[in-house]
C-alpha cells in the first residue's frame, strides 16, 4: 500500500473522529436519536473498514468491538447510557493515538486493551439473557489437511433463475471461469426456450450441463457461482476420479448417464431399448428426451473417455511393468559387478598406477549408485500386505466372539519385494496369536477395566538399513509363570533356572512351545512361534518380544531392507573366509590361549564379568591346522542369548551380495549362502542361529551318550 | 477505450484507493461521493459497472442499486456492493435490490480486480 | 444493433447483439415470422453477442420450424458471434429433432449453417 493512501486515510480518520465526537455529545443529550446512532455507527464502520484496507490492523481490530456495540445499539438491543458515551469518547482518543503512531509500531497501549475489555463486557451483558446463543469464540472446525491434487471430473448442472440477466449476471463469464479451472465441456439446454411470440427476451430460459476435469476441489467450483448461489439450482456430482481403479478407458452407457442425471427414468429407457436403433436416436425420436439432453450426455461420455485415455497414456508413460524375473537377473548382474569392482579396486591399489586407481574409484562410485538404484526398483510399500489383514482380523475375531480392530501405520514403508512376500505368513501367524491368545473376550476385558474392543496395531518404520515391524496388542500380556512351567515341563530349562523376562519370552520362540490352554482353530495345533522365528531368521531378521501382564504384548521384527545384499562382518579361519550378518553382532574381543585355559576345557569366557559361552568355528567346520596364539571372539545376540564365535581374524565389515548356493548344498546347515570376495575367493555366509542350534544339539547328544 | 466503472463511496480514502486501482488496471472511473451523486452521474455516460459502498449518506448503496436497475441503460449492468462481514442480511437485501455481487471489506486491490473481472469479463 | 434489409430477403444484423438489444431483436424476428416464409440472417457484422440474443435466435428458429418456415444464416458469422455460441455451449453437432432436416442454427460451419 502506498504511503499517499495511508496519509489520505489518516486525514480522513481525523475528520471522522471529529464528527464522531460531535455526534456522541449530541447523542448524550438525545440518546434515542436514531439518526445520530446511525452516524456514530457509520463513522466507526468507515474507520474500521478503511483502517484494515490501509494496513492499520490495530485500529481495525480495536474499532471492531466498538462497531459491534453500536450495531446492537442501532438494533435497539443496547441502550445509550452515559457510561457508554464516556467509553466511546475514550475510544475516540485511543483511535486518534493509533492513527498518530508511527507506521509499524503496533500500539500496545494498555489503555486501549482495557477499553476493548469494557466494550466486550457491554456486549456480554447484553448476551447474558440469551444463554442459548452460540458462543462467539466457538472453536473453529479442525482444518482438514490439504488434499493431494487429483484430477477429478465433475458433472455440474447450472440452472439459473429466469431473472438472471436482470441481476447483471452474464452466464458466459461464469462458464469461462469454469473453463479456467480445467478441461471443460459445456452444453446448453434450450428446450425451455419458448416460441418467439411467448418469449420474454429479458429472461434466461437456458440451463447448462458442464463436464469439468480439474485438480481443484469442489469449493473452487462453488466459488465460481458464489454470487448466484441463491439464484440458481446447482448440482455438482463427481463422475470420475483419477483414483478410481475401474477405468478400462470405457464409460457409462448413454442411458445410464441420463438416468443418473434424472433426465430419464429406468422404465422409460427399458421401453425405448425394445427397438434396435441407436439409443440416442430412439430417445429423441420418441420425444422422451430433449435432443440437448442427449447431446449433453454424449458430450459427457466423450469427455470422460478422452480424460481416461489421457490418464492411461500418462500412466503408461510414468510406469513400466516388468516381470520380476527380469529384476532378479538385473540384481544378480549388479551383484557380479560389485564383486568384479572390488577385485578391480584391489588390483588397482596393488598396481600403484594413479590413473588406474582413479578409474577404479570412479567405477566404484558408479556401481554403488547402480546398486542402490537397482535395489530401490525392487522396493514395494508394505501397505498392501497390511490391508489384507483387516479382513483376517475381522473374520477371526468374530469367530471367537471377540471384538478386535486392526490399526495399521507406516503402510508406505518400502521393503524388498521378496521380503514382503516372505513376511506374509509370519505376520498372519503373529496376528492370529494376538487374536487367539492375546486379546481377551469382551467380558474379561470389561472386568479388567479395559474397553470391550481390543486393538491390534500393526506398524512399520524405517531405521537405517532396517525396517521394524511391530505387532502390538492391548490384550492380557504374556504369563511368565505359565511360560516357565511349560518350559520346565518340556525340559527346556532346569526347574531352578533363573531367567530374565527377556529370556523367558525368547523361550516361546523355541520349537514346539505353546502356552494356550485350549487348542483353537485359530492358532491351530502344533505350529508354534518357532515357525515364525525360522521365517524371520531366513530373512536375516531378528524377533523380539516384550510384554506387560494385563496390558498387552509387542512382537518386534527387525528386517533388512533387502535380502540381496547384507551388511556382514568378514572373518577368516586359516585360509577360509566367512561372512557373519552384522545385525546380530555385538562386539569383538580377543581370546588368548591363557584365557581359554582358565575355563578348564569348557568353552566359556568372561566378558566384563558376564560368562559368555562360545563356539569354536575352527572345530565346527573341522578346519585343519593350528589356531593362532590370539584368536578373536565375535559375540552375537541370538534369541536373547549372548554367544561368541571364535575365529582366527576379523577382517572387517563387508557389504555382501548374497549368492544362493547350488541345489547340492541346499541342505548344508549353518550356511545361508555365499559371496565372492574382491580377489575371487568364495566366502560362506553363516547362519548363526542354526550354528547355535547345531552346537546345542551336539552337546545334548554328548550328555546323553555320557549318561548312557 | 477502457470500460467505464462508476464508483460510489463516502470515504475519500477508499475512493482514492479504488480509483487508483481501477485506473491502473485500465478502466475509466467516474467517482461519486454518495448514492445521490452516483445516480446523477450515471445519467451522463452509461457505466459498464457500478461499484458502490453500502452505508452512505443521502442515498445508500441499496437504494442506488434499486434506482439504477430501474433506468433502461443500466438495467443489465453488473453492480457490486461493498459490505463488511457484519452485514450479511444487507448482502441479501442488496441481492434482492439487484446487486450482482459483493466485495467484503477490507479488501486488497487484487481482490477488487478479481471480482470486477468476474462480473465484467 | 443495426438492422439492414437487402432486396433478396436477407436481414443483416450489425453491431452489438446483447441483452440491451434482445427486445428489439425479438420484435424484428416476431414481425418477420408473421410476414415471410423464408428468412435469412447475415451475422457477418456482429461485434458482440450474448446468451440473451442467442435465446431469441433459437426461439425464432423453433417458431419458423414449427410453422414449416425457414430461418437460416448466410455467409460466415463474425468471430465474436461464433465465440459466444461456443462459450455459451450453444454449438451443436446434430440439430434439434423438431427440424425435419435435423438442421440447427447452431451447427455452424457445417455447410448449411
Amino acid at each position: 500500500m502506498t504511503d499517499t493512501h495511508r496519509e489520505a486515510f489518516k486525514e480522513e480518520a481525523h475528520e471522522l473522529l471529529g464528527e464522531l465526537e460531535n455526534a456522541l455529545l449530541e447523542l448524550e443529550k438525545t440518546p434515542a436519536d436514531e439518526d445520530l446512532i446511525g452516524r456514530v455507527f457509520r463513522a466507526m464502520h468507515t474507520i474500521k473498514g478503511s483502517g484494515a484496507m490501509f494496513g492499520f490492523d490495530d485500529i481495525a481490530a480495536f474499532t471492531h468491538d466498538v462497531e459491534t456495540v453500536y450495531d446492537r445499539v442501532r438494533g435497539g438491543k443496547i441502550a445509550v447510557t452515559k457510561p457508554l458515551i464516556d467509553l466511546t469518547l475514550s475510544a475516540c482518543d485511543a483511535i486518534r493515538r493509533m492513527v498518530g503512531a508511527p507506521e509499524g509500531a503496533a500500539l500496545q497501549d494498555p489503555q486501549s486493551a482495557s477499553l476493548t475489555q469494557s466494550f466486550r463486557a457491554v456486549l456480554h451483558e447484553q448476551e447474558q439473557p440469551a444463554p442459548g446463543a452460540a458462543e462467539a469464540g466457538a472453536p473453529a472446525p479442525p482444518q482438514r489437511p490439504p488434499e493431494k491434487a487429483r484430477r477429478v471430473t465433475y458433472r455440474i448442472r447450472f440452472q439459473p433463475v429466469a431473472e438472471l440477466f436482470v441481476s447483471g449476471t452474464n452466464p458466459i463469464l461464469l462458464l469461462n471461469e469454469l473453463r479456467g479451472l480445467g478441461a471443460c465441456t459445456v452444453v446448453a439446454h434450450r428446450e425451455r426456450v419458448p416460441l418467439i411470440a411467448e418469449l420474454n427476451p429479458e429472461l434466461c430460459y437456458t440451463y447448462w450441463d458442464i463436464i469439468l476435469t480439474t485438480e481443484r476441489d469442489v469449493d473452487a467450483i462453488r466459488d465460481v457461482f458464489i454470487f448466484v448461489e441463491d439464484a440458481c439450482e446447482l448440482r455438482i456430482d463427481v463422475i470420475d476420479d483419477e483414483g478410481w481403479t475401474d477405468d478400462d478407458g470405457g464409460y457409462k452407457k448413454l442411458g445410464e448417464i441420463l438416468v443418473e442425471r434424472g433426465d430419464l427414468t429406468l422404465d422409460e429407457i427399458k421401453k425405448a431399448l425394445g427397438s434396435c436403433k441407436r439409443i440416442g436416436d430412439i430417445l429423441v425420436e420418441s420425444g422422451l428426451v430433449a435432443p440437448d439432453k442427449v447431446e449433453s450426455a454424449l458430450v459427457e461420455q466423450q469427455h470422460i473417455r478422452e480424460e481416461r485415455q489421457k490418464r492411461q497414456a500418462a500412466e503408461a508413460a510414468a510406469s513400466v511393468r516388468v516381470p520380476a524375473a527380469k529384476l532378479d537377473s538385473l540384481v544378480n548382474m549388479v551383484g557380479e559387478l560389485v564383486t568384479i569392482q572390488s577385485r578391480l579396486s584391489q588390483l588397482a591399489t596393488r598396481s600403484g598406477d594413479l590413473a588406474i586407481i582413479q578409474v577404479a574409484e570412479e567405477v566404484e562410485r558408479l556401481i554403488a549408485e547402480l546398486r542402490d538404484n537397482t535395489m530401490s526398483v525392487r522396493m514395494l510399500p508394505i501397505g498392501t500386505t497390511f490391508s489384507k489383514f483387516q479382513r483376517l482380523v475381522r473374520d477371526l475375531s468374530t469367530g471367537l466372539g471377540k471384538e478386535i480392530v486392526l490399526a495399521t501405520e507406516g503402510g508406505e514403508t518400502e521393503l524388498d519385494k521378496t521380503v514382503i512376500e516372505k513376511l506374509n505368513d509370519p505376520l498372519i501367524h503373529l496376528i492370529r496369536n494376538s487374536i487367539d491368545h492375546g486379546i481377551e473376550k469382551p467380558e474379561a476385558r470389561r472386568q479388567a477395566g479395559k474397553p470391550a474392543q481390543g486393538t491390534i496395531r500393526l506398524a512399520a518404520e524405517h531405521s537405517g538399513a532396517h525396517v521394524f515391524i511391530r505387532i502390538t496388542d492391548d490384550g492380557a500380556g504374556l504369563d511368565t509363570e505359565a511360560i516357565r512351567a511349560k518350559a520346565i515341563e518340556r525340559g527346556m530349562i532346569a526347574a531352578d533356572a533363573t531367567l530374565s523376562e527377556r529370556e523367558l519370552y525368547a523361550l516361546i520362540l523355541a520349537p514346539g512351545f505353546s502356552t494356550a490352554k485350549e487348542v483353537t482353530n485359530v492358532s491351530g495345533r502344533g505350529v508354534g512361534m518357532d515357525v515364525v522365528k525360522r521365517s524371520i531368521d531366513a530373512l536375516q531378521g531378528t524377533i523380539e518380544i516384550t510384554s506387560q501382564r494385563g496390558t498387552g504384548s509387542t512382537v518386534s521384527l527387525k528386517l533388512p531392507l533387502t535380502m540381496a545384499i547384507i551388511d556382514g562382518l568378514l572373518v577368516r579361519i586359516a585360509q577360509a573366509y566367512f561372512v557373519m550378518p552384522l545385525a546380530a553382532i555385538e562386539e569383538c574381543v580377543e581370546l588368548t590361549r591363557a584365557d581359554a585355559a582358565k575355563a578348564h576345557g569348557k568353552n566359556l569366557t568372561s566378558i566384563r564379568g558376564q560368562i559368555v559361552p562360545y563356539i569354536r568355528l575352527r572345530e565346527r567346520f573341522s578346519i585343519d591346522g593350528q589356531a593362532p596364539a590370539i584368536e578373536q571372539i565375535v559375540t552375537t545376540s541370538i534369541d536373547g542369548l549372548t554367544v561368541g564365535f571364535v575365529v582366527d581374524q576379523v577382517v572387517g565389515e563387508h557389504q555382501t551380495v548374497i549368492k544362493t548356493m547350488g541345489r547340492v548344498y541346499r541342505d548344508v546347515e549353518a550356511v545361508s549362502g555365499a559371496t565372492i570376495l574382491g580377489d575371487g575367493t568364495v566366502a560362506l555366509i553363516l547362519d548363526l542361529p542354526k550354528l547355535l542350534q547345531g552346537a546345542e544339539a551336539e552337546i545334548r547328544a554328548q550328555q546323553q551318550t555320557g549318561r548312557g | 477505450m477502457g470500460k467505464i466503472i462508476l464508483t460510489a463511496d463516502d470515504s475519500a480514502s477508499v475512493r482514492q484507493m479504488v480509483t487508483f486501482t481501477l485506473k491502473e488496471a485500465g478502466y475509466e472511473v467516474i467517482e461519486a461521493v454518495d448514492g445521490k451523486d452516483a445516480l446523477a452521474k450515471a445519467g451522463g455516460r452509461t457505466p459498464h459497472l457500478l461499484l458502490t459502498d453500502l452505508n452512505m449518506p443521502n442515498l445508500d448503496g441499496i437504494g442506488l442499486i434499486r434506482a439504477l436497475r430501474a433506468t433502461p441503460a443500466c438495467r443489465f449492468i453488473p453492480m457490486i456492493l461493498l459490505t463488511t462481514e457484519s452485514q450479511a442480511e444487507k448482502k441479501l437485501e442488496g441481492k434482492a435490490a439487484g446487486a450482482t455481487g459483493w466485495i467484503v471489506k477490507p479488501f486488497k486491490p487484487d481482490q477488487l480486480l478479481a471480482v470486477i473481472k468476474k462480473v465484467l469479463g | 444493433m443495426e438492422i439492414r434489409y437487402s432486396d433478396r430477403g436477407v436481414v443483416r444484423l450489425e453491431g452489438e447483439l446483447n441483452i440491451q438489444e434482445a427486445g428489439r431483436l425479438r420484435e424484428l424476428l416476431l414481425q418477420a415470422f408473421g410476414e415471410v416464409q423464408e428468412l435469412s440472417l447475415d451475422l457477418e457484422g456482429v461485434t458482440e453477442a450474448d446468451t440473451a440474443c442467442l435465446q431469441v435466435l433459437c426461439s425464432a428458429h423453433k417458431s419458423f420450424l414449427t410453422a414449416n418456415k425457414t430461418l437460416t444464416t448466410t455467409g460466415v458469422p463474425a468471430a465474436p458471434f461464433i465465440r459466444t455460441v461456443d462459450d455459451s455451449g450453444y454449438r451443436r453437432t446434430v440439430g434439434c429433432h423438431s427440424d425435419p432436416q435435423r438442421g440447427c442454427l447452431w451447427v455452424i460451419g457445417g455447410g448449411r449453417g
